[in-house]
This record gives C-alpha cells, structure tokens and sequence, in this order.
C-alpha cells in the first residue's frame, strides 16, 4: 500500500514538475524611454537641433548587450542578456514614447541587486559574426544593421532629416549617425538598488536624451550636422566614438 | 483506513488528469487513405553558403512528399474559379517567379494595383509578405489569392470539394500530412504544402556576386565597370565614389533588408494623400503610409517592369527616378533626401553591376518547373 501512494505522489510530482518551476525567480523589464531635450521623442516630430535648424527623426534604435546584474553583498556578476536590438522606430505619438520599448528577462533568481551593467553595441565576439550567420528574426540578424564595408554591425542608428530654410520641408539635409566597430563599443553602469521578487516583474526604466547625442567635444555646443550629416568614412571616427561617448553619458536610470 | 481514502483521492485525481483514457474506445471507420503508407523524408535545403539560416516553422517542417504536393498545387489551376489560373500565372520561373508585367489579371479580367512580386528566397524573410506586409507566414500567404477577386476568384470550399475527389491529390496528401481519409483535406494542409514549396525557392549560390563575393571562387573577374557598380552599391569607404544609396534598403546577401521604406514613388501633400497607402494600411500608422517592401535586387534583370505598380519599364528608368524624380514627404526614406548625383558613367556602373545578380540557374532549376509539362 505504502508503495502505491509513494508511486502516485511521485507521478504527481513529475506532472507538477513538468510545468516549470518558478520557485525562487521573478521576471526584470528594463523600459528604455527616448526622450530630446526632456520631452517624448517621437518619430517625424519637429524638434529645434540649434538656433538655425530644426529637425526631425525617422530612426532610433541600438543594440545593448553583456547586461549583467550586480548582486547585492557580493561582488558577484549575474549575466542576464548577450544581446538585444533597442528601437524606437515605431513610436508616432506621446502615448507611445511613453510606454518606450521593454526588454523583458525571464526566471531570474530572487535577490537583491544594487545596479547593472550593460554594453552599448555589440562586444568584439558578436562582432565578428555577421548577420549571414543568423535567422533574419535574430537581433543579429539584420540585414540593415550589417555593414561588410566596415565588417561590423550598425550600434547605434539614428537616421533623421533636417529643415534649415525654414520652409517646414525636412528635405535641406539628412542626418545618418551609425556607429560600429569593436573601438565604438561601450559599456555603461549604472548604480540602482533593485530586488527581483519572486512571483513577480520587477521594472527599471532607463532614459536615454537623444539630443545630448550630439553634444560636440565641449559638452555645450551641438554637432554641425549640415557639415557632417553621415559617419560613413571609417578613416574617420572621430564623430562615431564622439556619439558613443555622449551615449555613455545620455543613459540614466529613472529612479 | 485513511490511506484507503488517500489512495482513492489520489487515484480520483489522476483520473481527472487522464480523462481521455476514460472515453469510448470503440474503433474509428477506416478512412480512406489509411492504406497507404504514411512515411514523409525530410526535405533538405540548399542553402548557398554567406546565405543567412532559413527560420521553419515546428508545424510545418518540410518534407519531400510535402514539397512535392506544394509544387503540384502551385502549378495547377484546380485553385482558380474556371480552372485557367495558378499561382504560376504571375509567378513564372523564368521571370525569376514574376509574370513580367505592371500589373496582373485574375480570372475574370480584372486587375488589382500592385505588381506581382518575385518569390525568389521568399522563405528567409520574417517580416510580412506582399508589398504592404499583411502575410505574417507564407503559410498565411499561400492562402490569399485563391479567394481575392481579382487573382483567382474561388472559395476555398470549392477548392477543398476538387481536391478531395481529385484522383491523385488525396493520396498525396496522405502522403505528405498523414491524413486518414480524403475528408481531412483542408485549406490549411493546401497552403502549408504551397509554403513548403516556396521555402526551397533558393537562390542557386552561382550568380557572378555569388561566385565571387560569397562562394570566393578563383578566377571569377569583375570588369572595371562591375567593380565600380559595386562601390556605388555599397558606399565601399575604401572608394572614392560617393554613396549610390542602395544597400541601406537592398543589403546583401538577400539584397532585401525586409523592411518597408517612403522611396518616394508617389506624390502625396501629407502623410494622409498617398494613392496607395502600403504598409500603413496595414499597420494603421500614419508614418508607415505609402511605404512599400523593398524587394529583392537579385534576379532584377529578370523581374522588369519595375516598382510595386510596374510603373517603370526598364532599369535605367529606375536608375534616373532616384537620382532625380522623388517626391517629397515627411516620411521619405531619409537616405534619398538629397539628389544622387550619380553621372551616367555611374548609372550605368550601377546597372553593370545588378547584372551580376542574375541567377540563371535558379529560373532553369529542373526542381522549380511545372511538373505538369514534360
């Protein structure tokens, strides 16, 4: 008799079991919100570059990568996420810019966390992959964010148009800032006491300024967009690695 | 006495888990089909190499005998209202699975408004299919023209009704998806199948690019022409010729980034006035109005009249519409913003070069032909 019970809660157990264990794990959304100059950014909305020319946006987007979370009383690492594609290219209204674009990790154990890491790019490794080596709905896998002539991936791409006749046509010039290669990636921490509870989706929102992705070297003025309107010369990355740099330092935890 | 009592809880509830082992067990009717075997060979893809990995769906894994059946289906004009038209009426292999025209007439004449697109690597993209997008899956896809007025004009019941008292197809299907009896045949098997098929619609990897840029073979030559076309193409940095603006929208390897762009092809005051509205129409996102899927530039010497309305004849037509004739909108893909200035030398560098996308090979492909013919 003893044997039979045993056998039927032991049956029970592996017909339970079999449904996934979530025992001890939660789920973390980081939100990525896209503002320019503190408001929503939404694409083919105007927004003033400088005193001469207004602008407007028809791409946004980044790949993010190596995210780990820093455990709370250690110095222990979690890694979370080898890599993601971050866009805003769909977002036509406030509404929307609001909600921002959720990259969402599932069965993370339940701990406290007091920050994370995270690469802005795609680290060297990945890097040396190419879309060819992924199906199309792989992050990686962008034909558009594949350039063989640079033999990198696309980081960041912030495609836009600009008006500086003032004639309220965005057809004077075009803003094409793609970044790449392994000496534009970048890696930011960012310092947060969090804790995953289990059960439940713990949500960090991460800002990003886009405007402040154009500050020139002194930090005050803005890149000259009509002279440089595309980081396309590889010989030349003084505006790519400019760009990075400003996304370091535009990404910012909302608390 | 209490472990009696548990072991009934116990054994009660397991019943509840396993209730299917309860029902009536009396034998099914034999179907029809049961007879013959069920033993579908997995059908495997050739893949040129620098091509990305083909996504699959679990569902409908290919098979031979569901290929087979796809390519039977394709071919046959059983899926039309008077039994004159096939999905190959507008995708015909020799013109890289186009029909070569600006615009297509089903079966009663009429015409829609979009030009009937190549199928050649259809089954790598993700991202919708058609021009606007509104397929989610080829799966999905296979299913439309059958029922659309203006292409093959039938109900799908009707075409279920012919297939299942067809003398060859049940077999087939049973062959393909197991089915038991005729009864089984469905729209759904139909355009699985059809997917099937279209998903071994593969570039052949021996186009002159291919041969050269992705195969690296010894001693395949571009002329001066084809190299500079390539630069153009690609905005080569190590080039001094400026950006041709094409492979933002047409990146190898596919020469499609399965993506929908504004390329300013139609005149619209606003976002609002586009005579097509494309993708937006779909999406119901005003910022995606009058954007198009840029298709594939493989095989684009084959696939002539040009654009989703077949509006231009020859290539250089395109060639001179985007170094000069956009029209404006807010929308307007932002890599053609300021005029090419390519010079003719350049054009036709361009030109020279999209030769060398041409895949013979793919339209005489023995296994893509209609299986009716001899």
């Amino acid at each position: 008799m003893q044997f039979k019970v045993f056998s039927l809660i032991l049956l029970l157990s592996v017909a339970i079991s079999s449904c996934g264990d979530k025992t001890g794990k939660g789920d973390l959304a980081i939100q990525f919100l896209a503002t320019y100059d503190g408001a929503p950014l939404v694409m083919l909305q105007e927004y003033p570059y400088n005193d001469t020319l207004d602008i407007l946006f028809q791409k946004f987007n980044f790949y993010i990568s190596n995210l780990t979370l820093l455990e709370e009383g250690s110095e222990k690492e979690r890694e979370v996420l080898e890599i993601d594609f971050v866009e805003f290219d769909a977002i036509d209204d406030v509404a929307k810019a609001a909600l921002g674009f959720v990259v969402l990790m599932e069965d993370l154990p339940a701990h406290s966390y007091k920050g994370l890491n995270l690469g802005l790019g795609v680290p060297a490794g990945l890097n040396a992959t190419q879309e060819s080596d992924y199906p199309d709905s792989h992050p990686l896998g962008k034909a558009s964010h594949y350039w063989s002539g640079w033999g990198s991936y696309i980081f960041t791409m912030i495609n836009g148009k600009v008006d500086s006749d003032d004639d309220g046509q965005f057809d004077d010039s075009s803003v094409l800032y793609h970044t790449g290669s392994d000496d534009s990636y970048r890696t930011k921490e960012i310092a947060h006491q969090f804790r995953v509870e289990e059960g439940e989706t713990t949500t960090i929102v991460l800002e990003v300024d886009l405007h402040k992705l154009f500050l020139d070297t002194d930090g005050v003025h803005y890149i000259d967009i009509i002279a440089n309107p595309a980081t396309h010369d590889i010989t030349n990355k003084t505006i790519t690695n400019l760009v990075m740099d400003n996304f370091q330092n535009a990404l910012y935890v909302v608390e | 006495m209490w472990w009696n009592r548990k072991v009934f809880l116990l054994s009660f509830f397991l019943l509840g888990f396993f209730p299917s082992c309860t029902e009536d067990e009396s034998p099914p009717l034999p179907g029809d089909l049961e007879h013959i075997a069920y033993d579908p060979q997995p059908f495997d893809l050739a893949i040129p190499e620098g091509f990305p990995p083909m996504e699959i769906p679990e569902d409908n894994p290919l098979t031979v005998e569901g290929v087979q059946l796809g390519r039977f289906l394709f071919y046959d004009p059983i899926l039309s209202k008077d039994s004159s038209m096939s999905c190959s009426s507008c995708h015909l292999p020799q013109g890289s699975f186009t029909d070569n025209l600006a615009l297509s007439a089903g079966v009663d004449g009429l015409t829609g408004d979009r030009s009937a697109m190549s199928l050649l690597n259809v089954g790598f993209y993700t991202n919708g299919l058609f021009w606007d997008g509104r397929s989610h899956s080829l799966e999905h896809q296979a299913l439309q023209p059958v029922e659309n007025p203006v292409e093959l004009n039938v109900m799908w019941e009707t075409v279920e009704a012919r297939l299942r008292k067809h003398p060859d197809y049940p077999a087939m299907f049973r062959k393909a998806f197991g089915i038991e009896d005729s009864k089984e045949i469905t729209r759904v098997l139909a355009g699985n199948a059809i997917a099937q098929f279209q998903r071994t619609l593969i570039s052949s990897g021996t186009s002159k690019f291919d041969r050269k840029f992705l195969n690296k073979e010894i001693g395949i030559d571009f002329s001066e022409e084809e190299f500079r076309g390539f630069d153009l193409f690609f905005d080569n940095p190590d080039s001094p010729l400026p950006d041709g603006q094409c492979f933002h929208c047409h990146n190898a390897p596919l020469f499609t980034i399965d993506e929908y762009f504004n390329n300013g092809l139609q005149e619209a005051a606003t976002l609002d006035d586009f005579p097509d509205l494309g993708r937006g129409a779909i999406t119901g996102q005003k910022i995606d109005n009058g954007k198009m899927r840029a298709p594939t530039l493989r095989n684009i010497m084959l696939t002539a009249p040009y654009m989703h309305d077949g509006r231009f004849q020859t290539i250089e037509e395109v060639l001179d519409f985007y170094n000069e004739g956009l029209h404006y909108a807010d929308n307007l893909d932002e890599n053609l913003v300021i005029p090419l200035g390519l010079t003719p030398q350049m054009k036709a560098d361009i030109i020279a070069f999209l030769h060398t996308l041409t895949d013979t090979a793919f339209v005489n492909n023995p296994q893509f032909s209609n299986p009716f013919e001899p």
